[in-house]
């Protein structure tokens, strides 16, 4: 019943926007290539489920980029985050450090990796691996810095001492704060990906994005658009069947 | 010494000690912590430790358990100096258990035989026998959330059971419990105790529990800590709740309570 009234919530509003934008375009309050009309978004997207390549291929792109560079700051920000929360120097000297690194507008790296290593795919990687980087080493050295100390006492008088000790009692106490900072790092790694695809590049979502923008091309502007809302929401779904399993072998 | 001798059961008297603390002062830092411990734990003996919160006793424990190194004077376990854990040696039960919430009972039992280097295979049969001498094998595939503060607190002995230690250290490890409870887990605890041949140094802050289930009681004064008195506790085993409505059990608390709530005067 709860369930029902919520899909109707849901339905509601859908309908309730779209009836907005249909008014807004046939009434011609607003010009057609400032807000393209729902049917001609729609005219697009059934046209693509003709050519499936069209969409599959940028979207590949940006996936492909996401999902490296998620993994090089899933890997960076684990290790170092441990290694930085193990000791309660490095943490004091370097939790404010991170921290305030983390808080720049690293965006402004983007011409200088691009121009280190082209405006292809790898800059793409390294923008977004750095954005996906910081919340989760920021994540994971305050868990670590945090374990329960009787869990590690425990573990020393059961012989327990060094890397065992790490992956079956650290890495498990920690791994609820990993996948809750790998969910912020997902969403911050795909959106500066298709942000520096639409500031420089010639594949993936930002760059159609990009160039049905620069070709007014309004109607592919939007179908892009929605094309980019339903990655995100095919991603995070991804993501969390895939954490579900992770969780399950950790801890073990 | 001053109660009169009785035939406390278990202890053989004349072995070698399996614990000796020899004019032992432990530091906190630049904080004396306990200062001129001298006592010894004869095999199969269940010895417990008392005295006013921060007297130091779970120093001492934690000393004898190799996790904090005696500033002066020597610690020795099965007659070697202890420097660090000996897992093989000595266990331990803390007051805060230190189960690991992600882990099923038989496997927080497990992770001892893991630290331990017990081949794989050997590990849940023995983990699920250690469970099943506490009472708990039908619970064993249950998470430490799921299961009572007794149940839990058992789960910890089993996990202190399960390696071959003939040491075991107990930290008020039924300081959470109430007081029927911690009685009877008590009483079942020395059986299981007494059917294994374990030697035991248990810190409590309860009178009545020390003197229910120990063989002597080492009486610590206030911090910095030193030992008061050494009590042998004449009370025949097994012993019975019923115990503690005797005179004999009475006259113990009653001296031990002396002992410790007295001389306010000498504290600093």
């Amino acid at each position: 019943m709860t369930h029902l009234r919520r899909a109707g919530v849901y339905v509601g509003v859908i309908v309730v926007v779209l009836a907005l934008w249909f008014g807004l375009t046939a009434s011609g309050i607003v010009k057609p290539l400032m807000l393209a009309a729902p049917s001609d978004v729609a005219d697009i997207l059934i046209g693509w489920t003709a050519t499936p390549g069209e969409v599959a291929g940028p979207v590949g792109v940006t996936l492909a980029e996401a999902g490296i560079a998620l993994l090089i700051a899933v890997v960076l920000g684990v290790g170092i985050g441990i290694a930085i929360g193990s000791s309660r120097l490095m943490i004091a000297a370097y939790e404010p450090v991170v921290t305030a690194v983390s808080a720049l507008p690293l965006i402004i790296l983007y011409p200088v990796l691009a121009a280190s290593l082209g405006v292809g795919g790898p800059s793409k990687v390294a923008i977004g691996a750095l954005y996906g980087f910081f919340p989760i080493a920021i994540a994971t050295m305050r868990a670590v810095a945090r374990v329960d100390p009787g869990m590690l006492v425990a573990a020393r008088t059961m012989g327990g001492r060094g890397l065992p000790v790490v992956g079956s009692i650290v890495v498990p106490a920690v791994s609820p704060a990993i996948f809750a900072s790998m969910r912020v790092a997902l969403s911050l790694t795909l959106v500066t990906i298709i942000a520096a695809e639409f500031i420089s590049g010639a594949a993936g979502v930002g760059y159609q994005l990009a160039a049905a923008s620069q070709g007014l091309d309004t109607p592919t502007l939007f179908a892009w658009v929605v094309v980019a809302v339903l990655l995100t929401v095919v991603v995070n779904a991804l993501f969390t069947a895939l954490t579900a399993v992770l969780r399950k072998g950790i801890e073990r | 010494m001053t109660v009169p001798a009785g035939s406390s059961a278990t202890p053989v008297t004349g072995a070698s000690p399996v614990a000796a603390l020899d004019d032992v002062t432990l530091m906190y830092g630049d904080v004396l912590a306990a200062h001129d411990i001298t006592f010894d734990v004869r095999p199969g003996e269940f010895v417990s430790l008392i005295g006013p919160s921060g007297c130091g006793k779970s120093s001492v424990l934690r000393a004898i358990g190799g996790l904090m190194p005696a500033a002066t004077g020597e610690v020795a376990v099965n007659g070697l100096s202890v420097t660090s854990p000996r897992p093989d040696e000595i266990s331990f039960v803390f007051q805060d258990l230190a189960l690991y919430p992600w882990r099923s009972a038989v496997r927080n039992v497990e992770i001892a035989l893991q630290f331990a280097g017990a081949p794989r295979r050997e590990r849940r049969e023995r983990a699920l026998d250690a469970l099943t001498r506490v009472g708990l094998g039908d619970v064993a595939n249950r998470y430490p959330h799921q299961l009572s503060g007794g149940m839990r607190q058992r789960v910890a002995i089993a996990r202190a059971l399960v390696s071959d230690a003939k040491l075991l250290l107990l930290d008020e490890p039924f300081a959470a419990l109430d007081e029927q409870s911690r009685l009877n887990i008590g009483a079942q605890l020395i059986a299981i105790l007494e059917e294994e041949g374990k030697t035991v140094v248990f810190v409590t802050h309860s009178l009545s529990e020390a003197a229910y289930l120990s063989d002597r009681v080492v009486v610590m004064g206030p911090r910095p800590g030193n030992i008061r008195e050494i009590i042998d506790v004449p009370l025949e085993r097994p012993r019975h709740t019923s115990l503690m409505r005797e005179p004999a059990f009475h006259d113990l608390t009653d001296r031990l309570s002396a002992l410790l709530y007295t001389d306010d005067e000498d504290a600093p």
